[in-house]
């Protein structure tokens, strides 16, 4: 396995009442190609941020993000978002006036997803994670929450990225759509060599992970779970 | 090129407020295309305001600055003589020279006596009057009852042009008449007096000190006398008028001692009427006193016609500006509005990794094409606005350029036999508005500009746009 994602000396901290509140500190930690990873961790212990500087929406207020040995700075976040590293977010930010598949096909041209049969690839990915084409054609406010939730799932892995991150991707879903996705991760960081890293509270999520970090004291703690 | 798509896929979701952009758009575009248009009707009124009024150019004394002139001199010198400024022909030949005049002519008038003829109607009038009548003239002096007017050409006078005048035998006064005491006359005077081309008669001034005899080259008929001017005394009966050369005047006002040839008037004939302003400046830099005499190139009646129209293209330029401007504003911040309302869905594109220009550049993309659907629709509808909008306006513009008529009207009253070079014409109270492609060009360009200072001002917040504060935040 590979290294793609680096935390280096990595420092995250914002002030509040003249008062430093400090998230993330000196964080050394890798991610490798092939794994599927969570992060586990309580409620404000610094999860989201975490999530945010791999994913670059965030610059750290020390230290280094590293993709592939590179400094996603030097890459440019937006370069290293519309190339690098696909995002799942929990509220699925899904644009609202496009249909499922309007808005998978739109990240599969921002992204510059070589394919030809753009509209084909997408209907494949989302019948993937369990919507059928009449669904794909729906306006995505006229989806339920686990039904969008899968467009996002679909948007993600449209992007045909190594590195895929995701904030409670299984939050809005139910038991059986969420071992699915969870399944899709597995199978796309065992059979594509993909790094998935999930954001979650799931136990249930964390068990069928590869590894399991915790966010303890400010950094970031590997520990093995038990799993059935 | 995924943002165009996207910016389609917008516009058509996002019908309510596409339709109310599309509805500002509508109204910017129909206003700015008339008041386009309104500026189009007042360039050609003014083209046909200068051909009803024709090319030609007076030099006159101007009777408001003789006034201040004489009451100057008064004020200076209570018991002195008044001097009356003088325009000679040969300080009005500096003029004719100018490479924009074809033609020109000089006139002289005055009134006068019938000396071996009997003027129409002559019988009827009073045999004189006593007294001391002007300023320069005293002793006993008769009441005229000859029109005399002098010119250089007959032919370019307004009655000959306009077909009043007919010569019937006989040949018109030319050029080459000048220093010849040569006349024309009405045919009803002829007929009284059975006078014939070839034929000579005398006139002689008021005071009866002076006289000069005219040999008649030409008879005319004057075809705008009616019963009422038929009855009218000799003074005032066109027949009593009499064409002469201005220089066979100068016998019968003694003047053969002065300089030169005095005239009343010196009427230039340009070659096109775009050329009356550079006409006038050039002659600016002659000697002539500008101070005392004036150009006139029917200045009053031009802006007589034109005015009610120039102030609707004054007014409708105002338009254009305040619409342009209160446009802008207003689709700036409906814009605005809706960057703000679409924050997240902008941020969602960035987090993809969508640049911020692609971004500014769907947004323009969507105004564009309601803007371009307004546009096409307001060509259709813009001429039916154009004209009422003009209708309307010019309306007004009329009812109070007679308002100010009426205010200003005084009492006159002209001879049937006097100078008939001046015209008389009504304001242009119609126009027919039509759209130009020049306006339609017009229009694209400045709603164009609307169109991009209204997205790309309040777009440029996006460039301040950071994803995780949408996303993260929303959470």
């Amino acid at each position: 396995m590979d290294t793609i994602l680096q935390f280096k000396n990595l420092f995250y901290y914002y002030h509040s009442n003249n008062k430093k509140n400090t998230l993330l500190e000196n964080v050394n930690f890798t991610f490798e190609t092939g794994c599927f990873y969570s992060i586990l961790g309580p409620s404000g212990s610094g999860k989201t941020t975490a999530l945010s500087l791999a994913s670059g929406l965030d610059n750290p207020k020390e230290g280094h993000v590293l993709y592939k040995g590179k400094d996603i700075r030097k890459i440019g976040l937006a370069k290293y978002r519309n190339k690098y590293v696909s995002i799942i977010f929990q509220s699925y930010n899904l644009i609202t006036y496009m249909t499922a598949l309007q808005n998978v096909v739109t990240a599969m041209e921002i992204t510059g997803v070589t394919i030809n049969d753009k509209k084909g690839r997408a209907l494949e990915l989302l019948e993937m994670v369990g919507l059928s084409e009449i669904e794909a054609k729906r306006k995505v406010l006229q989806l339920s929450g686990g039904q969008q939730q899968r467009v996002a799932i679909a948007r993600a892995l449209s992007c045909e990225v190594d590195l895929l991150i995701a904030d409670e991707p299984t939050g809005n879903l139910d038991e059986n759509t969420s071992d699915e996705i969870v399944k899709l991760f597995k199978k796309l960081a065992h059979k594509e060599n993909k790094c998935i890293i999930v954001v979650t509270h799931s136990q249930e999520v964390a068990k069928q992970s590869d590894k399991v970090v915790y966010l303890e004291k400010q950094n970031l703690v590997c520990k093995n779970l038990k799993k059935n | 090129m995924n943002f165009i798509k996207r910016a389609f896929l917008s516009v058509k979701a996002r019908k309510g407020k596409s339709l109310i952009l599309f509805i500002v758009f509508l109204v910017v575009s129909n206003l700015v295309l008339a008041g386009f248009a309104i500026q189009n009707v007042s360039q050609k009124a003014n083209d046909h305001a200068r051909q009803t009024l024709g090319v030609d150019v007076s030099l006159r004394m101007d009777e408001e600055k003789l006034m201040e002139n004489v009451a100057r001199q008064r004020q200076e010198n209570p018991n002195g003589k008044i001097q009356h400024p003088e325009l000679f022909a040969e300080e009005a030949d500096q003029l004719a020279k100018s490479p924009y005049v074809i033609d020109y002519n000089y006139l002289k008038s005055d009134m006068l006596l019938a000396d071996d003829y009997t003027p129409i109607n002559g019988d009827k009038d009073e045999d004189g009057v006593s007294g001391a009548v002007g300023g320069n003239h005293s002793g006993n002096m008769k009441m005229p009852n000859t029109f005399i007017q002098g010119v250089r050409s007959s032919d370019l006078l307004q009655e000959f042009t306009d077909g009043t005048n007919e010569i019937i035998d006989g040949r018109s006064i030319a050029s080459e008449d000048t220093n010849k005491k040569v006349a024309l006359i009405e045919k009803r005077l002829a007929e009284q007096n059975e006078l014939q081309v070839g034929d000579k008669l005398k006139i002689k001034s008021t005071d009866e000190t002076s006289d000069v005899e005219l040999e008649i080259i030409g008879i005319y008929k004057n075809s705008g006398i009616t019963d009422f001017e038929g009855n009218l005394p000799a003074m005032m009966h066109p027949s009593n008028k009499i064409y002469t050369t201005y220089d066979a005047t100068k016998v019968i006002y003694e003047e053969s001692d002065k300089k030169g040839v005095s005239i009343n008037e010196a009427i230039y004939y340009l070659n096109d009427p775009e050329n009356i302003q550079d006409f006038k400046a050039d002659a600016k830099k002659s000697n002539i006193d500008f101070n005392l005499f004036k150009l006139d190139a029917h200045d009053a009646l031009y802006q007589k016609m034109v005015g009610p129209i120039e102030n609707i293209a004054a007014t409708s330029k105002i338009i254009v500006y305040l619409v342009s401007v209160a446009g802008s504003i207003i689709l700036g911040l409906i814009i605005m509005l809706t960057i703000k309302e679409r924050r997240k869905e902008l941020g969602i594109l960035l987090a993809i990794g969508e640049k911020k220009r692609k971004l500014i550049g769907q947004l323009l993309v969507e105004v564009l094409c309601i803007a371009v659907l307004a546009f096409g629709i307001s060509i259709i509808t813009g001429k039916t606005v154009s004209q009422k909008m003009g209708d309307s306006l010019l309306q007004q513009e009329v009812i109070a350029a007679e308002d100010q008529k009426e205010e200003s009207n005084t009492l006159g009253f002209s001879f049937g036999m006097m100078n008939k070079q001046e015209k008389d014409v009504e304001p242009i109270d119609n126009i027919d508005v039509s759209i130009s492609s020049q306006d339609v060009l017009n229009l694209g360009g400045l709603g164009l500009l609307i169109a991009i200072l209204s997205t790309l001002l309040p777009a440029l917040s996006i460039l301040r746009l950071n994803p995780k504060e949408i996303l993260l935040k929303d959470e």
